[in-house]
């Protein structure tokens, strides 16, 4: 039994006031709840309470008492408090510490002393569970973000906790690994453990989740059982700034870009030293148009964006604009790549400078209107003498938009710009794209987020295997066969 | 993104302990870096470029370790020219500089390298805990091994990004630096955030008893290793 009484805190250098107020929250042994909320809720506030990473990790005030079984667990040391309870994190790059996998598996087993002998009888009991024979022994940069997050699981289920917390695991997976990590909790509760999950991503949980909690701004303003939620119509949800409860549909919003003028491709090829890569015969993309790229992990999706940006040296192929034609270095030059990690874009020490870098006009008065005109398109006006790596995730995105239209682009590809976004981020994205196509710009977004491609894609590439499968704009029979990509990897599940 | 970064599992052709490799690293360091003019000197010297060059066969690093046989021969052969030269031309300098940089410091980084290249992280612990050396020093170095490859991948996208911004020499070196630095420094920043709040999160404490899965030996080899190396550290410290 997990309780929280009248639980306030705050982290220490926070300028924000309290990341939660007043909190009282008690979950049962064996009661999976799904933590809800927009972004700073505080629902991974609640997930540090009860890992313990507040307060050993994360300093500030606390007051309020976080109960685990009637002990206190603040009053822990961190390493008794992750012998009860197994923590999942968001990001898969950042949760191991260790370089092969094996070691990985067994860190939480040497952490906590368990003797060598019955290490390995863990070990082997974890491979048989999890289906991880393959990923045994291997170098954990090289898997893919749903492998580590396997690993990641199956490591923190031995020796088994009592509880399990996950704080937004599913933000950098696609829709199979999504599936599997469901899969996964599913188990956990058969088994009978206590699951707490923060997450954006819903709609994996319905039938997974016993309980749900909405937050908002450090408080709970809401606790339901799960049949209560799930019975909630969608405007009742995008009213709380929640994430799509049931699976997108894609049949009423058909839509076709604009403009009939093509970036064509042509013989487009290029393969790693191993050999994987992509062969594209043909591929039309209209300009202005918002296209997005699908495809499951490993398809190529990111392999072709690099290969358009002019990123990969050795890309053969034909890219033209009516009767012009572009080499891969003048590519690079009309592309930008919007990265999922966007502090690699962002050099300089405020978010004009940024934007101003990028203007090629030596006439100061020139330069000062262009960078005006783009703070203001991307709604950055406010925020211009501050320093870009010290804005919100959303915002920094905003700069990089900025400096590549200061930089006259003409396509830009971004790579998963929604991961992690709850509802209200997730429509300023999906805005700030229609806003890039309104004033002629190309838009490619690989993407795995159903709710984005509803909301602002009037085009697709769907890739498979290094290949382009087809193309075309949101027709009503290409908005099916988007509909049955989503959908057939939720188990058909519609 | 993150396929080009090599791994640090690899295996050796002949695995050594862990604590005969940061022993050969520190003689290494002891010898290859001051500098006198006796013989002994000039033969240790030579003898540890080999030793490096060995390693790197070692690590399956064939291409690389030609490349390094043939910078060394042709610094050796440079540094011989150079006591013929007198003078100071700036290409005297340059010269001299870069021989001494291949001389002296290639074999330990070398070393180094395959040092870090053939350990996990795992191994190393068990290494430093065998040694009874506190934890407090242990874990930032075993983190060190794990940001190798991070920093590597993290360098490439904000390569990439440079490109796409158009940002070239013509900013200037400082500039040049300065863009590369900030994001990498943030990103790693955050990264190590993340990282211990991960580990910490899964039992990794200070001084808290901790079990070692990872068996790790000292064989024949590094006995015989480690009592050349020390006879090699003691002739040139007491001759």
């Amino acid at each position: 039994m997990i309780e929280l009484k009248n639980v306030s805190f705050r982290y220490k250098d926070s300028e924000q006031d309290n990341s939660l107020t007043n909190v009282n929250l008690s979950i049962h042994d064996g009661e999976v709840v799904l933590i809800c909320g927009g972004s700073g809720c505080g629902k991974t506030t609640i997930t540090r309470l009860l890992n313990g990473l507040i307060p050993s990790f994360y300093e500030g005030q606390l007051t309020g008492e976080v109960l685990l079984n009637g002990e206190n667990i603040s009053k822990q040391p961190i390493h008794k408090v992750a012998r009860k309870v197994g923590s999942v994190f968001q990001n898969p790059r950042t949760q191991f510490f260790n370089i092969d996998s094996t070691s990985e598996l067994i860190f939480r087993c040497e952490n906590l002393a368990v003797p060598v002998e019955q290490i390995s009888q863990y070990l082997e009991n974890a491979i048989n569970e999890f289906g991880i024979g393959e990923l045994v022994g291997r170098n954990l940069f090289h898997l893919s973000g749903g492998e580590k997050q396997k690993i990641a699981c199956a490591s923190v289920s031995i020796p088994m906790p009592d509880i399990f917390v996950l704080d937004e695991p599913t933000s950098n997976l696609d829709w199979r690994s999504i599936w599997m990590l469901k899969d996964i909790i599913m188990r956990w509760k058969a088994q009978g453990k206590t699951v707490i999950v923060a997450e954006h991503r819903l709609s994996y949980l319905k039938g997974v989740a016993d309980r749900v909690v909405y937050m908002n701004d450090g408080e709970i303003k809401e606790d339901m059982p799960a049949d209560t939620f799930w019975s909630l119509s969608a405007d009742e949800i995008k009213r709380r700034g929640l994430r799509s409860i049931s699976p997108v549909s894609f049949g009423s919003n058909a839509r076709t870009p604009h403009s009939s003028d093509c970036y064509s491709v042509k013989d487009l090829s290029f393969h790693y030293k191993d050999g994987v890569g992509i062969e594209i015969p043909a591929l039309s993309i209209p300009k202005g148009a918002i296209v997005g790229i699908i495809g499951e992990n490993g398809a190529g999706k990111t392999t072709f964006a690099r290969c358009l940006c002019g990123l990969e040296k050795r890309a053969r192929g034909l890219f033209s604009f009516g009767s012009r034609t572009y080499s891969n270095r003048q590519r690079l030059k009309i592309c930008y790549l919007v990265m999922q990690d966007v502090n690699h874009q962002l050099f300089t020490e405020s978010v004009e400078d940024e934007i101003s870098i990028s203007v090629e006009h030596t006439d100061d008065a020139q330069r000062e209107k262009i960078v005006d005109e783009i703070l203001h398109d991307m709604d950055l006006i406010a925020l211009k003498s501050i320093h870009p790596l010290s804005l919100s995730g959303g915002q920094k995105q905003r700069v990089a938009i900025g400096s590549a239209i200061a930089s006259k682009k003409e396509i830009m590809v971004f790579d998963e710009p929604t991961s992690g976004l709850d509802y209200r981020h997730m429509l300023e994205v999906s805005n700030c794209l229609k806003k890039l196509s309104a004033i002629g710009k190309t838009s490619l977004i690989i993407t795995h987020d159903p709710e984005l491609i509803a909301e602002c894609c009037d085009y697709f590439i769907f890739i498979e295997d290094g290949t382009v499968k087809w193309y075309g704009p949101f027709d009503t029979q290409n908005g099916q066969r988007v509909q049955q990509f989503f959908g057939s990897e939720e188990g058909g599940a519609l | 993104m993150s396929g080009k970064v090599s791994t640090n599992t690899q295996q050796a052709v002949i695995n050594l302990d862990p604590r005969t490799k940061l022993y050969t690293l520190m003689v290494f360091s002891l010898v290859m870096v001051p500098s006198s003019e006796s013989e002994l000197d000039t033969i240790l010297k030579i003898v540890f470029a080999g030793l490096a060059f060995l390693m790197l066969i070692n690590i399956r690093r064939p291409g690389l370790a030609a490349v390094y046989a043939v910078a060394y021969c042709a610094a050796y052969g440079a540094n011989g020219l150079l006591a013929y030269i007198s003078g100071m031309s700036l290409l005297g300098i340059i010269i001299r500089l870069l021989v001494e940089v291949v001389l002296r410091m290639m074999p330990t980084l070398f070393i180094a390298m395959s040092f870090l290249q053939t350990t996990k992280v795992s191994e190393f612990v068990a290494a430093m805990e065998k040694m009874h050396i506190t934890r407090k020093i242990t874990i930032p170095f075993a983190v060190i091994f794990r940001f190798f490859p991070t920093v590597a991948d993290e360098y490439h996208s904000i390569q990439d990004a440079m490109k796409m911004r158009g940002i070239g020499i013509s900013k200037g070196p400082i500039a040049m630096l300065e863009y590369r630095l900030v994001p990498l420094i943030a990103s790693v920043v955050q990264i190590g955030d993340e990282l211990s709040a991960a580990a910490v999160a899964r039992g990794l404490g200070v001084d808290t008893e901790r079990s070692n899965y990872c068996k790790i030996k000292i064989k024949g080899l590094d006995i015989l290793l480690m009592v050349l190396l020390t006879a090699a550290l003691i002739l040139y410290y007491l001759f």
